[in-house]
């Protein structure tokens, strides 16, 4: 049984350097990806010569169009919705008087998140996903007028939905693992909606996210519906305007997420 | 017609026969329903006395009235309307059909700045007459930007007028309490505060959102109720209800702060008016006016100034022509 090897579908030529970019990020996907490919399986496209003897890699476009679906849990992190004073006209002077002070985040939570990927070309794709979440809420209130002992509260958790469209670049220099690996940049917008306990609906707005990843199959099959499989990372970052806070600021906060992908 | 009068003061609380179901309307016993006191016809016609005071002339009163209905009538949630029927030789607090608003020396009422009282329709409840005096004991001014010494015609006037269209007092404000027995207001968030700024002050001039909650529930426009929302649920202490707690609403995302209070022995409050979002809640005693300013006498024994000041331990959620659903505030004595 011979084994051959080349780029995959939609990756390209090789890069040491990118390899070496990405070889902490991917080096756990690769250690837990070897053992389970299979020359029988491996899609990559090869050529040989008429003799047999000698082999060939050559560069194999991607099988455009094709799809990809994933799904992830995705950490998210802390996200401040903001600080407020509650004050009241002075009848000295123009310092509003303070009657209490109050503020606000959504605490980090591990969500899930799901995704159907489009590629329009070897390097381009856009994507649908789907991310939900339910972080909790914590609510310090502090500096009262009458002196009564701040606190912070955290028993209150919302619903979290994010439905967003993105665009996804791949980042053909930076293969690697003979293209098994492919790290790409994405830029995103999408709804955001939240419901409070009881389905109250507590706000809605837009999330806007940046950042990148990596996929890395491990299973590529030349025939079947399914073409390939493997994991995906993404780290982002979101902006969030509107919903749940106290004001029209935009709010950054962090994402990670690794999950499953299959191309078909 | 059977009508009867009703006094509110503003400086000190209302007297009379009106029972204050909460700080934003009051209601009239009619048979065996409460009705909420309000006018049912509109615009109300008013009338100006034609006596003036030291630095203020009978047309001077009457501008800084015009412009406190004015300001009334410009808020955009609610429907309200006054025209101005002339100057009357009438002095105010007559029962003579018609709502006249003037100076009037009460040199007995050393605290009141001014007063309103009501011609009610006792079978329908309907305001038909409301008389407002300015005590001329005081000094007042309608300058512009205040005058040292002087009381603002036009900050009392809006007040004033506030009970005029039916709004009771509001204890959104903090106080000192003097040797005396008076109050000294440090600050307040509402016109309908029961204790006026000091003489010179002019920030009565503009209603603030819980008068403007207050009035919009009185007389809401037609999309006004599906725009806005309420808070509602029960202050308890060991289980029971707790009557008489002042309990605000503050918007962290507008500032907007709006208070009512629990109205019965299960300790039920409903603040409505609220633009939708999330809210911090808190609830006090009411400790910065006298309690005959928001409640019947009949009534004050059963105010329940034994609590801590409580937040709600979380957000209320106001959806837009909805409720945030029935929240328990646990109070514990102090």
């Amino acid at each position: 049984m011979s084994t051959t090897q080349g780029t995959n579908g939609l990756s390209a030529s090789k890069s040491t350097k990118g390899s070496t970019a990405i070889a902490v990020v991917c080096c756990v996907a690769a250690v837990l990806a070897a053992p389970v490919v299979r020359a029988d399986d491996v899609g990559w496209a090869t050529s040989q010569t008429a003799t047999g003897q000698e082999r060939t890699r050559e560069r194999a476009e991607p099988r455009s169009p094709s799809f990809e679906l994933s799904g992830s849990l995705l950490w998210l992190g802390t996200s401040t919705l903001g600080s407020s004073a509650a004050t009241m006209t002075p009848d000295q002077g123009q310092t509003r008087y303070t009657y209490f002070n109050t503020s606000a985040s959504l605490q980090s939570v591990a969500g899930v998140d799901a995704r159907l990927t489009y590629h329009v070309t070897s390097m381009f794709a856009v994507e649908g996903g789907f991310t939900y979440s339910h972080p909790g809420v914590a609510l310090t209130v502090s500096g009262d007028a009458e002196n009564t002992p701040g606190f912070t509260s955290t028993g209150e958790r919302l619903s979290q939905y994010f439905l967003d469209a993105a665009a996804l670049v791949d980042l053909r220099p930076l293969t690697f693992a003979e293209g098994r690996g492919r790290p790409f940049v994405e830029g995103g917008v999408g709804y955001l909606r939240q419901l409070h306990e009881g389905n109250v609906v507590a706000g809605t707005g837009q999330v806007y996210h940046t950042g990148g990843g990596v996929k890395y199959f491990v299973i590529a099959r030349r025939r079947g519906f399914f073409k390939s499989f493997g994991f995906r990372f993404d780290a982002r970052i979101y902006f969030r305007s509107g919903g749940y806070s106290f004001n029209n600021t935009s709010r950054a906060f962090p994402a990670i997420g690794a999950g499953a992908v299959v191309a078909f | 017609m059977r009508s009867v009068p009703i006094v509110l003061f503003v400086a000190l609380v209302l007297v009379g026969d009106g029972s204050a179901s909460a700080y934003q309307t009051y209601g009239v016993q009619i048979g065996n329903q409460t009705v909420t006191l309000k006018w049912n016809r509109l615009p109300v016609r008013y009338y100006v006395t034609d006596r003036g005071v030291p630095g203020v002339s009978s047309s001077d009163l009457q501008a800084a009235i015009g412009r406190a209905f004015s300001t009334w009538q410009s808020v955009s949630t609610a429907g309200v309307s006054a025209t101005f029927g002339g100057f009357t030789s009438a002095p105010p607090f007559q029962d003579d059909g018609m709502s006249t608003l003037g100076f009037l020396s009460r040199p007995d009422l050393e605290l009141v700045l001014g007063a309103t009282d009501y011609l009610i329709d006792t079978t329908t409840g309907e305001i038909v007459e409301s008389d407002i005096f300015f005590n001329s004991s005081f000094r007042w001014s309608v300058a512009q930007g205040g005058q040292s010494n002087a009381f603002d015609v036009e900050s009392i006037a809006l007040h004033e007028i506030g009970h005029l269209f039916g709004l009771g007092h509001s204890a959104l404000g903090e106080t000192t309490l003097q040797p005396d027995g008076g109050r000294d207001v440090i600050a307040a968030e509402a016109v309908m505060f029961p204790i006026a700024f000091s003489p010179g002050n002019v920030s009565g001039r503009a209603p603030k959102a819980d008068d403007i909650a207050g009035l919009s529930d009185l007389y809401p426009k037609a999309a006004f109720k599906q725009q806005s929302g309420s808070i509602a649920g029960r202050v308890t202490k060991n289980g029971r209800g707790v009557f008489g707690a002042h309990v605000v609403a503050f918007s962290p995302a507008t500032g907007k702060m709006v208070g009512n209070f629990t109205v019965d022995d299960q300790g039920s409050f409903g603040i409505n008016g609220l633009d939708p979002g999330a809210y911090v809640v808190r609830v006090e005693p009411v400790d910065d006016a006298d309690l005959d300013s928001f409640f019947d006498d009949s009534d004050i024994p059963d105010v329940d100034l034994n609590f801590r000041i409580t937040f709600y331990d979380r957000f209320a959620i106001v959806p837009a022509g909805g409720s945030s659903g029935a929240i328990e505030i646990k109070v514990t004595p102090k």
